[in-house]
């Protein structure tokens, strides 16, 4: 403190009275209560928040010892004696609470990141017909805008719940997709691929090929800032890994659900709370997602399109070359603001009843615990670390894509 | 060809010329035209057998649902029970006090924005801060002449309005102190201010509102007890608050460091500054966004609908297991859809039109005035 404080004033002097370096620089009278001033305003705002958390600590714990309730972390690792109807990792009656907290985890992460892709596509799709030059689609978009966004997220998930999932065929009546997906009013049947006794060398497989795409564009791009040709081995090992995974997951034995009796059997089954808390999710954004990117596409400036017209470039290379590129810049900051927005937004789940962490967590665990101090630390704990990850990604990749000025 | 669609001359259009635009805005966009022309048959068939479920065959007056047209809408279920969709459960005989309530805000809006009105800034500001404390004292009653009705009789509209413009109208103040701490100079200040927004601003409203009813009674002091509406809405005000504080930081970063210089030139204090010069000019650059955080704030009182509390979304939906009327969820939920809706888009008119109000105010200062840093 002393440090600063010295370097500070010696910066402000030096300028009027360089000459005498070695003399310790005086402060006139005001910046020294100036100083005195801020350091009690701070200590009379710290001993005020500190009176207030002292007392509700005090209340909280005679609160907790008046109703008998107990308190630590241990019951993480007791038996929960309650099963998820949905769940990525097995959860049994004998399961922890641990286990279903990360289970509940999972769920809430599953949901956040298959909404924040799809609303992110279709969200595009409507900001970019918003600017279309044909003026219909331009209303349409329009209107799709102003009568989601004006809804409550929670009327939304309603009408997926109750009206538009109860009014589709039964199960012995369901939707087909060409005969291996199936959507019915109890959920949505996608075939899964069975994991046989090579899972493992195919996951590998998989990863590998992946690996490989990666590298591989990683090297043709960086070629290609430095302005020299792609060397050759990098188009090569994109193609390799291409048709690797492709010729390792055709050989995938896909299970297709099959009726049988009363329900479909085999497949993946994705709950109705699921698809509707989904389908809420990614309507609902998708409208301001669709407003970021006009707001975006209409900050770049006109002289950019019409000298990219000027060089000759089609309306849609104009889009994809010039148009997005920069809109993109402007466009993060509100866009992780709606990822944060739908990923907080995804524990509405509590209310269609898919068991994600602040249903079974904050709802069943607490209930059932009693341990409201701890359970609440640790989801506001996890929520805080989603936003703050977030923020940090955002942040990471506008520095990156930041416009260098020469 | 694509540059008839993407470069608009700004020409005169008689008839011939407009024809001419259409057919080479079709030339130039073959997708775009196919797209409306099957939107435009999509409307045509959709919306016909829209307007006749929803007026043609729809029933308004029946007192069960087996009265009713089984080919259009049900009205008559909302008919019936509008009084408690209204109100919820408050007691018939001092409905009328909720009827005030409910419609102070329209009627003091109108009668601000009546033209050469001379009183509109009073009525307004005096408005905004009395009504939540007016309203409140109003349907609780247990003063002289006002029969006490308890918190959890309130229900409906009535309640949604209570939420809504009380979380709104509480959080302002907390917001302007937080947005203070934030741009604050001590750092103590500042590090407090920014640890409570981000805190507020990174929880999910569904966990703030379950920690409120569960954590709040906690944290009071034994013997102690609030409503849970009480509760609720404290929760849904710190959380609203920290959204607010932002919109109201980003007013404070619009208003030129010179404002507060010249103050202090003038010897204002720290606080007759803020409340004079900086806060007048900061809220007015972003009141189209204050008005947005009160949209989102509207919509999401729905939310309490997860700690037990009987809102207009919650009620219509609790009525909907009516064995007299069963099945009808379209109807109700297509109702509370146009009251949101209606109250939202309005609201969202009203922050345009001050959008475009101040970009013209912009437009006419001097130069050099008001630079956003």
């Amino acid at each position: 403190m002393a440090a600063s404080d010295q370097d500070m004033a010696s910066g402000l002097w030096s300028g009027a009275d360089g000459s005498d370096a070695d003399a310790r620089p005086q402060l006139g009278p005001r910046q020294r209560w100036a100083r005195r001033k801020a350091i009690l305003q701070q200590a009379a705002v710290l001993l005020l928040v500190a009176t207030l958390a002292v007392l509700l600590v005090r209340n909280t714990v005679a609160n907790l010892q008046a109703r008998g309730l107990a308190s630590g972390f241990d019951f993480l690792w007791q038996e929960a004696g309650f099963k998820m109807a949905f769940s990525l990792i097995a959860v049994e009656p004998t399961s922890t609470y641990g286990r279903v907290f990360l289970a509940g985890l999972l769920n809430s992460l599953l949901v956040a990141a298959i909404s924040i892709v799809a609303t992110t596509i279709l969200g595009f799709i409507i900001g970019l017909a918003r600017v279309s030059p044909s003026t219909p689609v331009r209303l349409v978009a329009r209107g799709y805008v102003e009568v989601v966004r004006n809804l409550p997220l929670l009327l939304h998930l309603l009408l997926w719940q109750t009206v538009i999932l109860r009014s589709l065929p039964t199960v012995r009546e369901a939707i087909g997709f060409g005969d291996v997906a199936f959507l019915s009013n109890r959920g949505l049947y996608l075939p899964a691929p069975v994991a046989g006794g090579a899972a493992a060398i195919l996951t590998a497989a998989v990863m590998a090929g992946l690996a490989a795409i990666v590298v591989g564009c990683v090297v043709r791009r960086r070629a290609r800032a430095r302005g020299e040709t792609p060397p050759r081995f990098g188009l090569a090992l994109v193609a390799g890994g291409l048709v690797g995974n492709a010729a390792a997951i055709s050989t995938l034995d896909w299970q297709i659900p099959m009726l049988a009796g009363f329900d479909y059997r085999g497949g993946l089954k994705l709950m109705p709370e699921f698809v509707s808390l989904v389908a809420a999710l990614i309507i609902y954004n998708a409208a301001f997602i669709a407003e970021i990117v006009r707001a975006g596409v209409q900050s770049v400036g006109r002289g950019q399109k019409e000298a990219a017209l000027a060089l000759g470039l089609s309306s849609k290379l104009i889009l994809r070359l010039v148009i997005v590129p920069q809109a993109l810049r402007v466009m993060i900051p509100p866009l992780a603001n709606q990822y944060t927005h739908l990923i907080k937004a995804s524990a509405l789940a509590t209310v269609v009843g898919f068991p994600d962490l602040v249903n079974v967590f904050l709802g069943t665990s607490l209930n059932q615990t009693g341990r409201a101090v701890e359970i609440v630390l640790i989801t506001a704990f996890v929520y805080l670390t989603l936003s703050a990850s977030v923020a940090l990604a955002t942040s990471a990749y506008a520095r990156r894509v930041k416009l260098v000025e020469r | 060809m694509a540059t008839s669609s993407l470069v608009r001359s700004p020409v005169s259009q008689s008839p011939v010329t407009a024809a001419r635009r259409l057919l080479a805005v079709v030339v130039a966009n073959p997708f775009g035209t196919a797209v409306s022309l099957g939107l435009a048959y999509l409307a045509w068939t959709l919306g016909g057998r829209i307007v006749d479920w929803a007026f043609v065959e729809a029933t308004w007056v029946a007192s069960s649902r087996a009265e009713c047209s089984p080919d259009g809408a049900c009205w008559a279920f909302i008919v019936n029970r509008l009084p408690q969709f209204a109100f919820g459960f408050y007691p018939e005989a001092e409905r009328w006090r909720a009827w005030i309530v409910l419609l102070a805000p329209p009627l003091l809006l109108a009668l601000a924005m009546a033209p050469d009105f001379k009183g509109r800034r009073k009525v307004l500001i005096g408005g905004f801060c009395l009504y939540p404390v007016a309203a409140f004292v109003m349907l609780s009653g247990g003063v002289p002449g006002l029969q006490p009705v308890a918190s959890d009789k309130w229900g409906g509209l009535l309640l949604t309005m209570v939420v809504g413009i009380g979380a709104f109208v509480f959080s302002f103040p907390i917001a302007i102190l937080l947005a203070l701490g934030r741009t604050s100079q001590l750092p103590a200040v500042r590090l407090l201010a920014t640890g409570f927004i981000e805190f507020w601003r990174g929880m999910p409203l569904i966990a703030i509102l379950f920690m409120s009813v569960i954590m709040l009674p906690l944290f009071l002091p034994p013997g102690v007890e609030f409503p849970r509406l009480t509760l609720a809405m404290t929760g849904i005000t710190l959380y609203s608050a920290a959204y607010l504080a932002e919109v109201a930081r980003g007013g404070l970063q619009a208003v030129g460091r010179g404002q507060s210089e010249a103050a202090n030139a003038l010897g204002f204090g720290f606080w007759a500054t803020q409340g004079y010069i900086i806060m007048p000019q900061a809220l007015r650059a972003v009141l189209p966004g204050i008005v947005n955080s009160a949209i989102s704030l509207l919509k999401d009182t729905t939310y309490v609908m997860v700690v037990g509390l009987f809102d207009l979304l919650n009620i219509v939906t609790a009525a909907l297991s009516d064995p007299n009327w069963l099945g009808l969820a379209t109807e109700g939920y297509v109702f509370v859809g146009l009251v949101f809706w209606s109250l939202c888009f309005g609201l969202s008119q009203v922050s345009a039109r001050l959008e475009r109000d101040s970009e013209r105010a912009h437009s006419r200062a001097p130069s050099g005035e008001r630079k956003p840093q």
